[in-house]
């Protein structure tokens, strides 16, 4: 026989496993309703025969856990009826002994927990199931702090996309895209499209750009904030596209150490197909032609963030009908399975080549199908398509 | 992939030998070792992308660190060798009119 110190000695160990592991499991949720679930399943049945979780105060529990489920309609009666037990220590309740114990996490109280045992209430059970409802309510606000970031994220990353896109008449227009992971941080790609100030030649011109920003979180979306600003105000003024991204370039640099690199294809497409293109560092944008040739219709030119003094130049081709421009970022081209790039050897362009005839809805989507199934590893970059076909 | 960085000095010239990949895991490692060279007073470093099989846009953005960082340091910073994919992504960036040079 173990003598009773050292009993104590082993129980104490249990105890303090089961908080760890408890604890683990706890710091390893975000989501609020699964973490309650959670606690309830740690609290019952080895500290209590049961327990009831609160997320508000003058509702009823949202959970009620009881060892015998048979009891558990009776518990929930009782508690409608009596209330929650008292705070503190457990006192005589029902047939009981019972406590709350509120879920606190740094200073905000986040609802409660009510526990009760048939017969004695050992101190050192009410110890620990306090200590398990503070780790419980630290996991909660946790996760809301989690759901609190990810809305922001979420509404920053909209505020960096067009609200809507312009009606393009001959043309067809399609747009994707897909932000990288959870959706807890904000990505550095965008898009937009938008009409211009007819030229001296009266035509209706339209815009476009597709970009990336180097790095992700709110210092990269700063820079896209200023990047697809400055290209409406700069084209809404009626300024040449090499000089729009030239400005832009002065702009980013402008900002110093806060500045981030940006890849960037700025083109505008008039009523009769014509296309002017800026590609500054971005993938080089391609045209499919209807009988599945794909050629790339733009030079490189460099990337903008590195120096000033650049002399931007505007390559023109013209978008004949059936013809689509296909344009992406590098979340498509460098989409990994291994050490197997999707763009390498031209991956993108034959890629392309299979979908000559299709709308540009359907170019963008077998585009989007294709970098989802290449490798079975979730992609860690953000990704944006824009297509644009002329109208047969 | 990992990165691997190999330097050697010769007189006034420093050659920083890469292996692997230059990604989001590996880019902030290349470029503490290259501020920290230009740093400690090195006046030409050349960067061998040879062995190097893939540089992601963090990776473009050292290198475009370390550039601009050589330049304030009245310094010099040139890559060589880069082929295949790596070569590409300079080409296609426009960073090769700046990064590949003589020096």
């Amino acid at each position: 026989m173990p003598s009773s110190a050292e009993f104590n000695e082993r129980t104490w160990r249990g105890w303090m496993t089961f908080v760890a592991e408890a604890s683990e499991l706890l710091a390893g949720t975000l989501d609020p309703q699964g973490i309650l679930a959670l606690t309830a399943q740690l609290v019952v049945p080895r500290l209590a025969t049961w327990c009831a979780a609160y997320t508000d105060e003058d509702q009823p529990p949202v959970y009620v856990w009881h060892t015998d489920e048979d009891c558990s309609d009776d518990l929930k009666h009782l508690l409608q009826l009596e209330g929650r037990p008292p705070s503190g220590p457990p006192v005589p309740w029902g047939d009981d002994l019972a406590c709350t114990i509120p879920l606190v996490a740094r200073g905000r109280e986040l609802g409660a927990i009510a526990i009760g045992r048939a017969g004695r209430f050992p101190p050192d059970y009410f110890e620990l199931a306090e200590e398990l409802v503070r780790r419980s309510a630290l996991a909660l606000d946790n996760a809301r702090l989690y759901a609190e970031q990810k809305s922001t994220s979420l509404a920053l990353q909209r505020s960096l996309l067009p609200p809507e896109l312009p009606d393009l008449p001959g043309f067809d227009l399609a747009v994707t895209y897909l932000p990288a992971g959870e959706g807890a941080e904000v990505g550095g790609d965008f898009y937009d499209v938008f009409a211009c100030p007819p030229g001296e030649d009266g035509r209706t011109r339209w815009r476009f750009a597709i970009g990336d920003v180097c790095g992700t979180g709110p210092e990269a979306a700063a820079v896209t904030g200023l990047a697809r600003h400055a290209l409406r105000i700069l084209g809404a003024e009626g300024m040449p596209l090499p000089d729009v991204v030239e400005r832009l370039n002065r702009l980013i640099l402008a900002e110093g150490e806060r500045g981030r690199l940006l890849t960037l294809l700025h083109g505008e497409l008039t009523d009769q197909g014509e296309l002017s293109l800026v590609c500054a560092g971005h993938p080089l944008p391609l045209i499919l032609s209807p009988d599945g040739k794909v050629t790339e219709c733009a030079s490189p030119q460099p990337l903008l963030g590195v120096v000033d003094d650049i002399d931007f130049t505007v390559d023109t081709t013209k978008l004949e009908p059936g013809d689509v421009l296909f344009s992406c970022t590098d979340g498509v081209t460098e989409r990994r399975d291994g050490d197997v790039l999707l763009g390498d050897g031209h991956g993108l362009e034959e890629l392309l080549a299979a979908c000559a005839g299709l709308s540009a809805g359907a170019v963008a989507a077998a585009v989007d199908q294709a970098v989802r199934d290449f490798s079975a590893e979730p992609g860690h970059d953000d990704m944006a398509i824009v297509v644009l076909r002329a109208l047969d | 992939m990992r990165l691997a960085l190999d330097t050697r000095r010769d007189e006034d010239r420093t050659l920083v030998t890469a292996r692997g990949s230059i990604d989001l895991h590996s880019s902030e490692s290349l470029q503490t070792h290259l501020i920290g060279l230009l740093d400690e007073g090195d006046r030409q470093i050349v960067v061998d992308l040879a062995a190097v099989d893939f540089c992601d846009s963090s990776g473009l953005n050292v290198l475009v660190r370390a550039y601009k960082h050589a330049r304030v340091t009245d310094a010099a910073l040139v890559v060589t060798g880069a082929q295949g994919r790596v070569e590409n992504v300079l080409r296609t960036t426009g960073l090769d009119k700046y990064l590949i040079r003589e020096l």
